[in-house]
């Protein structure tokens, strides 16, 4: 097992244009397994940048990242889809559920997208689907649930294919308080019962006070606010 | 079941309406080429089997008179050229000819024929026909008389006999078993009954041959045992021309098709064939335009999707597939349905018959369409490609989204 399931080294990130922005700038940060770390920072300091480049969902201007070992800038696109796959779970300010598919199609579609899934794993994420409340709804589309179901649901869809990691970004930025912390709280059983890294972005400083390790993004670095002994 | 026949599927059953519509647009078009070509395609072959089918497809005749030098070779030219005197009208040794003729790639009937030109006369009537003198059994594989007799016999004609066509019959005011006599251009006279009366389509009496027996019309010519010319018929009409050369040079005859004396049915068959294949291809584009469009409307609505879809790790290639075999369901489906859509057309228009131009006679069909299995899986694998092409734009605007566009929000 990698020591780090998230390494990344001297992280740079400059948006072209015009003006060329610079976003993120010497950025260095290693991630143990099953770690539940926050990241807080204002609006449009690079938040959401950041957990882009350590998703392979975007490429850093400079610097490396490793995921489970993997170092991103080795890997050809295909490669780092199935990296994505595999290893990474996303979970989205908006729920993003696909419309057309039920509550539980939705939770199983990293599965989907790389084959079958086997019964056991089916098995796996009804358990989990029915442990976050939602075990009389599998059958019910998106637009069917409240929006904290929906986040629920996306929450089983990261944690489907057992992965090393998952990346939040403001999950319960789009949920009311009470909603919020529901969701929350399961990010934190998973996370405890599963042994899965966390990495969440969120403006709640109540939240991110809760989690093991805080980190801040100010003028371009990451700062560590907090991190439990 | 793999994931992007799932996907594809699923945006097909959520399409909903517009699913079917653009389904029902590809099965019209499916259906307009199987029913355009088939009704085209059916009426070339009607024309084929009534007119050109009623007709020897290719004749051979004696060799054109070629004049000849007179002088031996060296010797000084003085106005050397001169016409034979007596121009050949029968054909040398005819029995060897048509049988070796008969044995030629895609000649199917030969028949040893003396034609002429006689006035049929009845009564104070008369009018000026072409005379067709030939053995029965041989000549109607060409004309296929039997199938056009309205009463009488041709087979087994008798020397006395001539089977004459109903305007003829009309005109003359004769039927089965009258008498008539025939004189020749010679200036023979002979006396032969209605052994037959047939409807072959054509109205013009005095362009419409009348038949005897080939001993009848040697007689009636003065040509004593010899032929004028030999018809032959062909498993396909359109080989006509290649027969007609390869017969004249094996044989040194003088050669005649009907391609070549029919020029303007043949320029109708291809302006026909040409209009049918235009509006096939201008509708089957037609379908292709209204998939592409649906196609992309169905990537703009699904970007969110598709990006999140991607984020998850779905490969570029994978959505590629789903579009494009979302074209392919909206292909197959719609071509089955146009399928039956267009053999059930035709059926339909077969079953409406045609005014009777006698009494008693049995009603053609008004549109003669015919359902050729080859057009109908053409038109199919054309739908299908052109599905193909038009999904191709849209599958790749699809595939090449950029996941963190979309994530953004
Ligand atoms: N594709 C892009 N091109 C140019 N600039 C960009 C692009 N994406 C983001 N930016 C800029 O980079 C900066 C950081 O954006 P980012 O989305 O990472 O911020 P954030 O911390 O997630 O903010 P928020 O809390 O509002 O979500 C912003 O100023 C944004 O305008
Ligand atoms: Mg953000």
């Amino acid at each position: 097992m990698a020591d780090w399931v998230v390494e990344a080294r001297d992280l740079q990130k400059v948006y072209g244009g015009v003006e060329p922005l610079e976003v993120l700038h010497d950025v260095n940060l290693q991630v143990a397994p099953g770690e539940f770390t926050a990241v807080v920072g204002q609006s449009g300091s690079g938040k959401s940048t950041l957990l882009n480049l350590i998703g392979a969902l975007d490429r850093p201007t400079a610097g490396t990242i490793a995921v489970d070992g993997a170092r991103l800038d080795q890997l050809t696109d295909d490669e780092l889809a199935a990296l994505r796959n595999t290893r990474i779970g996303f979970i989205f300010q908006y729920h993003h559920l696909l419309d057309d598919f039920t509550c539980l199609e939705n939770a199983l579609m990293p599965l989907y997208i790389r084959g079958t899934p086997t019964p056991a794993d089916e098995a796996r994420v009804r358990g989990l689907l029915a442990r976050v409340g939602l075990g009389g709804r599998l059958d019910h589309r998106p637009n069917a649930l409240s929006g904290g179901e929906q986040q629920r649901t996306a929450v089983v869809r990261a944690l489907a294919v057992q992965p090393k990691l998952v990346l939040a970004d403001e999950p319960t930025g789009n949920l009311d308080t009470h909603s919020g912390n529901d969701v929350f709280a399961l990010m934190r059983e998973m996370n405890r019962a599963s042994g899965v890294a966390f990495i969440l972005v969120t403006h709640d400083e109540r939240l991110a006070a809760a989690a093991e390790r805080e980190l801040r993004i100010e003028d371009g670095h990451l700062v560590e606010v907090r991190r439990a002994g | 079941m793999r994931f992007e026949v799932r996907l594809a599927l699923r945006h097909l059953l959520a399409g909903g309406w517009q699913t079917v519509l653009i389904v029902a647009g590809v099965a019209m078009a499916v259906t307009l080429v199987i029913f355009i070509s088939g009704l085209i395609f059916g009426l070339q072959r009607r024309i084929v089997t009534t007119i050109i089918g009623t007709i020897p497809q290719v004749t051979i005749s004696p060799p054109e008179p070629t004049p000849r030098v007179l002088a031996p070779p060296g010797a000084p030219l003085v106005a050397t050229v001169e016409p034979r005197a007596i121009q050949r009208t029968t054909i040398d040794q005819w029995q060897l000819v048509t049988d070796a003729v008969s044995r030629l790639p895609h000649v199917s009937a030969a028949s040893p024929e003396v034609d002429g030109q006689a006035i049929i006369t009845r009564g104070s009537k008369e009018l000026g026909v072409p005379v067709i003198g030939a053995d029965p059994d041989g000549r109607n594989l060409i004309t296929h008389l039997t199938d056009h007799l309205i009463v009488g016999h041709y087979l087994g004609l008798g020397m006395d006999e001539v089977v004459i066509s109903y305007q003829q019959a009309q005109d003359l005011s004769v039927w089965l078993h009258d008498r008539v006599s025939l004189t020749a251009s010679t200036g023979q006279i002979q006396v032969f009954r209605i052994g037959g009366i047939v409807d072959t389509g054509g109205f013009q009496s005095t362009s419409t041959p009348i038949y005897i027996t080939l001993r009848a019309a040697q007689a009636l010519f003065g040509e004593g045992t010899d032929v004028t010319n030999i018809s032959l018929t062909l498993d396909d009409s359109f080989q006509a021309n290649a027969v007609a050369d390869q017969v004249a040079a094996i044989f040194g005859v003088k050669t005649d098709s009907w391609m070549r004396n029919n020029p303007q049915v043949l320029s109708a068959f291809r302006a026909q064939s040409a209009t049918a294949f235009l509006i096939s291809a201008f509708s089957l584009v037609a379908a292709g335009f209204a998939i592409a469009s649906v196609l992309i409307v169905s990537v703009l609505k699904r970007s969110r999707e598709i990006g999140i879809l991607k984020a998850m790790g779905a490969r570029g290639q994978q959505v590629l597939l789903t579009f494009t075999l979302e074209g392919l369901g909206i292909a197959i489906v719609g071509a089955i349905v146009g399928v039956f859509g267009g053999c059930g057309l035709i059926l339909l228009f077969r079953a409406i018959p045609q005014p009777t131009r006698f009494p008693g006679q049995t009603p053609d069909a008004l549109l003669p369409g015919i359902i050729d299995p080859r057009a109908i899986g053409l038109a199919m694998l054309a739908a299908i490609f052109i599905t193909v092409v038009a999904s191709a734009l849209p599958a790749r605007q699809a595939a090449r989204l950029d996941p963190v566009e979309v994530i953004r929000g």
